[in-house]
C-alpha cells in the first residue's frame, strides 16, 4: 500500500465496523448507508444483494431473533479505489435445546469487498469463511447433549449452527465457504486478490 | 472523517485498556481529561478516583485478568468524538473451592476530545451484554445451584453471582443490553453530544 492508501485504510475499517454495528443495534438506516445498490451478501440464511440483507436482517430482529457480533481488528488491504478487509468476529445468541437455556457461538472471518465511487466507501461483498461453532449450557450446574449422529450430516466448520437452523425447520446451505473445505477457501481468496489487484 | 483522528484515537483507547489492566497509573491517568468521568461495574465516578482504585491493585496479587479488545468504532465533529470498543474480560476466580473462569463481554462506550491538540478520554461508560462461567478444569464441578442465579440479571448474571459469593455487592441498576430502552438513552446523549459539536 501507498501512503495514499494506507490513510484510507482506518477509513474502510471504520465503514466495516459501522455495518456490524448497526446491524447489532438495529440502526438500518445507517445500516443501508454501508452497501452498494449492486452489491453481494452471501450467508447462512442469505444470499442477495446488500438492501435486500438490510431488510432480511431488519425483519429477523423484529422477529426477536437477537445476535451479537463480537468484532476483532480488522485487516485491511486498500489498492486505490478498492479495498479488502477481513474481520475476525465471534457471533453470540441464546438458544434453547431440550429446555435448556445454551449460549451459540460462531466462529467466522469476514471477507468485505469494498468500493470508493465520487468519492465514497461502500461494500461491495460480504462473505464468511465459517471456522467453527460451540454450544455451551449458560448454567454451568446444566446439561445440553448434542450427539455426534446428530451432526453427522453438517459441515463441521459450522455443524451447530445448521443443526440449530435446521431444527427450527431452516435450511443452511451446505455450500459456503469453511475451513473444512480448504480448496474452495483458497480459490476464494485467490479470486479477491486479483480483483484488487486488477485495474 | 480524518484518518489520523480516527488512528490517535483507536490507539489512545487501546492504550487506555492496556494501562487499566497492566495497572500503569500515570499512562493511565495521561489517557483522560482531569474532568472525565467512569461507570463501570465498579464505580461510577471521577477518574482521579478510578485511577486511584488503579493505583491500590498495582503490585498487587489481585485475581488474573485478561482483556481481549475489538476494534473500535468511531464517529467524529469537529473536536469531539464517540466510540463504542468491544471488550472480553476473563477472570480467573475461585467459586466453591473450585477454580472457575469468568468471561464478561461488554462494549465500552467512550466519549473523547481534541483538547489543546490532544484527543484524551472524556467519559467511559461500560455496557454489559452476556457473560460465561466455567470450571477452570474441564469435569471438575462448580456445585452451582441454579436456583441461587434466579434474579440475577442476564447481562451479567455470572459476574453479579461470583461477587456476592464472595461477600461483595453490585448494583442490579448497571447498563445491560437486557435493559434497552436505558441503554438507548445513553446511545441519544452520546449522538446528542456529538451534534453540538458539529453545530
Amino acid at each position: 500500500m501507498n501512503a495514499e492508501d494506507e490513510a484510507q485504510a482506518s477509513i474502510v475499517a471504520q465503514i466495516v465496523l459501522r455495518e456490524r454495528q448497526s446491524r447489532d443495534r438495529g440502526w438500518w438506516e445507517q445500516m443501508a448507508e454501508t452497501y452498494w445498490a449492486d452489491s453481494r451478501v452471501r450467508l447462512s440464511w442469505y444470499d442477495g444483494d446488500g438492501p435486500g440483507f438490510v431488510s432480511g436482517s431488519r425483519a429477523m430482529a423484529e422477529s426477536g431473533l437477537a445476535t451479537t457480533h463480537q468484532m476483532f481488528a480488522p485487516v485491511v488491504h486498500v489498492r486505490a479505489d478498492k479495498a479488502y478487509v477481513e474481520a475476525p468476529t465471534a457471533i453470540r445468541s441464546v438458544t434453547v435445546a431440550d429446555g435448556v437455556r445454551g449460549e451459540l457461538v460462531v466462529c467466522s472471518r469476514l471477507n468485505y469487498r469494498l468500493q470508493r465511487r465520487q468519492g465514497q466507501w461502500r461494500i461491495l461483498s460480504l462473505d464468511p469463511v465459517y471456522e467453527s461453532t460451540t454450544l455451551t449450557a449458560s448454567v454451568p450446574a446444566e446439561q445440553i447433549n448434542v450427539s455426534a449422529d446428530d451432526l453427522a450430516g453438517f459441515r463441521s466448520s459450522y455443524a451447530i449452527l445448521a443443526w440449530d437452523i435446521a431444527r427450527r425447520g431452516g435450511t443452511m446451505s451446505a455450500d459456503l465457504l469453511g475451513d473444512d473445505e480448504p480448496t474452495s477457501v483458497a480459490a476464494f481468496y485467490s479470486s479477491v486478490w486479483k480483483w484488487l489487484q486488477s485495474s | 472523517m480524518n484518518a489520523g483522528d480516527i488512528t490517535d484515537i483507536t490507539q489512545l483507547l487501546l492504550r487506555e485498556r492496556q494501562s487499566r489492566v497492566r495497572a500503569v497509573p500515570d499512562q493511565l491517568r495521561d489517557c483522560y481529561h482531569p474532568d472525565a468521568t467512569v461507570t463501570t461495574s465498579w464505580m461510577s465516578s471521577s477518574v482521579d478516583e478510578f485511577i486511584a482504585d488503579s493505583a491500590a491493585g498495582a503490585g498487587k496479587n489481585r485475581p488474573r485478568i485478561v482483556n481481549r479488545l475489538g476494534g473500535p468504532v468511531i464517529r467524529l465533529a469537529g473536536t469531539r468524538g464517540t466510540a463504542e470498543l468491544p471488550s472480553t474480560t476473563t477472570h480467573w476466580i475461585t467459586v466453591n473451592g473450585t477454580e472457575a473462569v469468568l468471561s464478561s463481554f461488554m462494549r465500552l462506550l467512550y466519549r473523547v476530545e481534541r483538547r489543546q491538540g490532544i484527543w484524551r478520554i472524556s467519559s467511559l461508560v461500560a455496557v454489559n451484554e452476556s457473560d460465561t462461567l466455567a470450571p477452570a478444569v474441564p469435569g471438575t464441578d462448580l456445585r452451582i445451584d441454579p436456583r441461587e442465579l434466579e434474579g440475577l440479571r442476564p447481562s451479567y448474571r455470572f459476574l453479579a453471582y461470583t461477587r456476592l459469593l464472595s461477600g461483595g455487592t453490585i448494583s442490579q441498576d448497571l447498563y445491560g443490553t437486557d435493559r434497552m430502552p436505558a441503554v438507548e438513552a445513553l446511545y441519544a446523549d452520546d449522538a446528542r453530544w456529538l451534534r453540538e459539536a458539529g453545530d
